[in-house]
């Protein structure tokens, strides 16, 4: 009995790992390869040893710049995860219409980041823009050019990316909330705990675990942050709303420099690794599988 | 090995058919080489190709061209041909847009054609127009200079395209066609132009190319060597702030920071009166409602020539072609006075040959724009675009989005093009390296 399962087990996960080796390793391997040469894709990669990551490390103002950018976009994660809880919670209630909101607030997950980032592109025009628009009936006469004014474009960004995100985190946490165990929020009550004390003390270290699943992943995704910033701004103006990966990917596939692209490519795989890492650390601290 | 059993066929059996008396029955389809020939374009510029090629295969009976136009200008074509070189299935011959000139030769993807345009009957270098030439030439670590990869398909000026009935209507006279305005001439008249209709700001000009202002005024963009971008001379810096001060001072232009203002629309929908812009727009603009004309680009003083920035395609054979020769008869085709003449009736280009350029072939009488000689004028002073200087041009872009400051009006041109100078000087070394 055993023998047999456990070959149909192996055969199931051998798609997946195959899967991994021959279209993910592979090309892993061979960027490790190149990010250690002079690859311009029409000629063959010439050896340059570490030259790439010396470059990267001393001589790229764009490195610099735009690595401070995708961090600054990090902002928004814990804003973002603060706010889905809220709904979440509001959610959680017996409300009329439950299903219609949660469906409402779900929306932009379902939707494709290019379809929002052209919408919020036209909420932000300045011209014919839904918030400029509002803001002339204010009497505002002059509303500001949100994506081209260096200083508003990556609050801009922001808020949208946390908009994009809420509802995908709303459901996660959603379904933690509907997992606190009913008898500690009772006997929590019964001591005479304040709503706000049963929170602190029993809901959220209940929902750790989750919240620190929506942590990692977003700061994962927020620092290959490139999409949105791609369809919106092109990282402009100025580089100002650039992020790493952006330059990541002009370096790379509009001046097919591929072997510094690589090296690039390299540095925020360790980014991530060593973020991550230290949020695994931290997260001894404060997250609890009780 | 196809070719070679088609070549020992031939060998056979030409004897016995020519023994035979009957020559037309010489079957050339089985001799014929195939050569294959990319570009892009517009639609009607396709059935013109076709045109030229099937009188080139008539000309040429052992010579069959397999014709793709990719659809989509720039990014999307250069991916297609670049993904061609790499799968190792480079075109025989292909458009070489003169911005994508430098990466391309600079891999050896390039044939040398000079000692095949030497010996050509048919091509004669010094009947071109000698910025269109030179573009596409390199030495190795130098663009411009050297050996001839490819031959200009064509050449593409600029010049100050008006609005005849806006100017009518203002009581502007239309600007001479052989001697430009001076700046202060053409802010005068600018300033007649710009007028406010309700909601809707009209502007004397919209779009002008800095290019053009740096160069006429006698400034560079980047040293003779292409090693040093000297945007920061203070010539230059002064003609960078004459082209942001049509918006922030005179409020004649709109202002190019501002996302909608795409200067062609302006001038298409009749807001804009004068606008500098590439022959490339004629076929456009002749389906306008309005009639309009060209005259040349202002130049800062009276007397000084007017210099701006030319576009071009240059027709290249790959390196790896095993029909150098027969792909050769092709460019010499396109490129020479025949091809040249079918090429420029589709109103887009200016003939690469300055003598035909002179003829009606290109001047077209009858047709939008009456005045076609500016663009010959414009063509003799022109230079290839500051992109075309370097085979990675990433700088240009980094100079494109900093600009924006300056027409803006958050920096003086002078203090901007300055604190910029070291970062686009670094971009540039670093990415053009041996």
């Amino acid at each position: 009995m055993g023998r047999s399962q456990a070959l149909w087990g192996y055969a199931f996960v051998a798609i997946p790992v195959l899967g991994f080796l021959v279209f993910a390793l592979g090309p892993m391997i061979a960027s490790l390869y190149l990010s250690f040469t002079d690859y311009q894709v029409l000629a063959p990669p010439e050896w340059v040893g570490l030259e790439n990551y010396t470059r990267l490390f001393t001589r790229d103002f764009f490195i610099g710049r735009t690595l401070a950018n995708t961090v600054f976009y990090l902002i928004g994660i814990p804003i973002g995860m603060a706010i889905s809880l809220l709904l979440a919670m509001a959610l959680n209630q017996k409300l009329r219409f439950q299903s219609l909101f949660r469906t409402v607030f779900f929306v932009p997950a379902v939707c494709s980041i290019v379809a929002a980032a052209l919408l919020w592109k036209w909420i932000y025009n300045p011209d014919y823009g839904l918030i400029g628009t509002y803001l002339r009936m204010l009497g505002v006469e002059e509303p500001p050019a949100w994506l081209s004014n260096p200083r508003l474009v990556k609050p801009s960004l922001v808020l949208m990316g946390i908009w994009g995100g809420l509802g995908y985190n709303m459901i996660l946490f959603l379904a933690a909330l509907q997992g606190v165990p009913r008898h500690l929020l009772e006997a929590a009550s019964l001591d005479g705990a304040s709503a706000w004390q049963r929170f602190w003390h029993v809901t959220l270290p209940a929902i750790s675990p989750t919240t620190f699943f929506v942590a990692v992943t977003g700061v994962i995704g927020g620092l290959q942050n490139f999409d949105q910033v791609y369809v919106m701004t092109r990282g402009g103006p100025e580089y100002g709303s650039a992020t790493f990966m952006l330059y990541l990917y002009v370096t790379g596939f509009q001046y097919f420099e591929m072997g510094y692209a690589s090296a690039m490519a390299w540095l925020l795989a360790a980014l991530v690794m060593l973020v991550t890492f230290l949020q695994f650390r931290l997260a001894r601290r404060w997250v609890s599988y009780a | 090995m196809n070719t070679q059993l088609a070549a020992i066929a031939a060998l056979v059996i030409a004897p016995v058919v020519t023994g035979c008396g009957s020559r037309d029955k010489a079957a050339p389809t089985e001799t014929r080489t195939t050569i294959s020939l990319v570009g892009w374009g517009a639609p009607e510029e396709r059935v013109i190709l076709r045109d030229a090629i099937a009188r080139f295969e008539q000309q040429n009976p052992t010579i069959r061209v397999e014709y793709t136009q990719v659809p989509g200008v720039g990014y999307d074509y250069l991916n297609k041909v670049r993904l061609r070189i790499v799968a190792r299935m480079a075109p025989d011959v292909f458009y070489v847009p003169d911005g994508a000139f430098g990466e391309i030769v600079r891999h050896g993807l390039l044939l040398d054609m000079d000692t095949l345009v030497a010996s050509s009957p048919v091509i004669r270098v010094e009947d071109m127009w000698p910025s269109a030439v030179d573009r596409y030439r390199w030495n190795g670590h130098t663009l411009h200079e050297g050996s001839l990869y490819a031959l200009p398909k064509d050449i593409g000026p600029m010049a100050l395209y008006y609005n005849k009935d806006v100017l009518k209507s203002r009581g502007v006279p239309p600007p001479d066609p052989s001697t430009p305005m001076t700046w202060d001439e053409a802010i005068a008249v600018w300033k007649k132009l710009s007028f406010r209709e309700g909601y809707v700001q009209h502007y004397g000009i919209a779009g002008y190319p800095y290019e053009a202002a740096v160069w006429s005024a006698g400034a560079d963009i980047v040293d003779a060597e292409r090693l040093t971008w000297v945007l920061d001379s203070p010539e230059a810096a002064a003609a960078v702030q004459w082209c942001a001060d049509l918006a922030l001072r005179h409020g004649v232009a709109p202002n190019p920071a501002h996302a909608d203002a795409n200067a062609g629309e302006l001038f298409e929908a009749g807001r804009a009166a004068m606008h500098i812009h590439g022959r490339w727009m004629v076929p456009r603009y002749r389906k306008l409602s309005f009639d309009w004309d060209v005259a040349p680009i202002p130049v800062p003083r009276a007397g000084m020539p007017s210099i701006s920035a030319s576009g071009s395609v240059g027709l290249g054979i790959s390196a790896t072609s095993k029909h150098p020769a027969e792909a050769f008869k092709l460019v010499e085709y396109l490129a020479g006075p025949e091809g040249q003449a079918q090429l420029t009736r589709t109103g887009l280009q200016v003939p690469n040959q300055r003598w035909l350029s002179a003829t009606d072939v290109f001047l077209q009488p009858g047709q939008r724009p009456e005045h076609a000689e500016v663009f010959l004028r414009s063509a003799e002073t022109s230079r290839p675009g500051p992109w075309t200087a370097t085979p990675n041009v990433f700088w240009h872009d980094v100079f494109s989005t900093f600009i924006d400051q300056v027409w803006r009006g958050d920096r003086s041109a002078e203090e901007a093009l300055g604190a910029m100078a070291p970062l686009i000087n670094q971009t540039l070394r670093e990415n053009n390296e041996e």
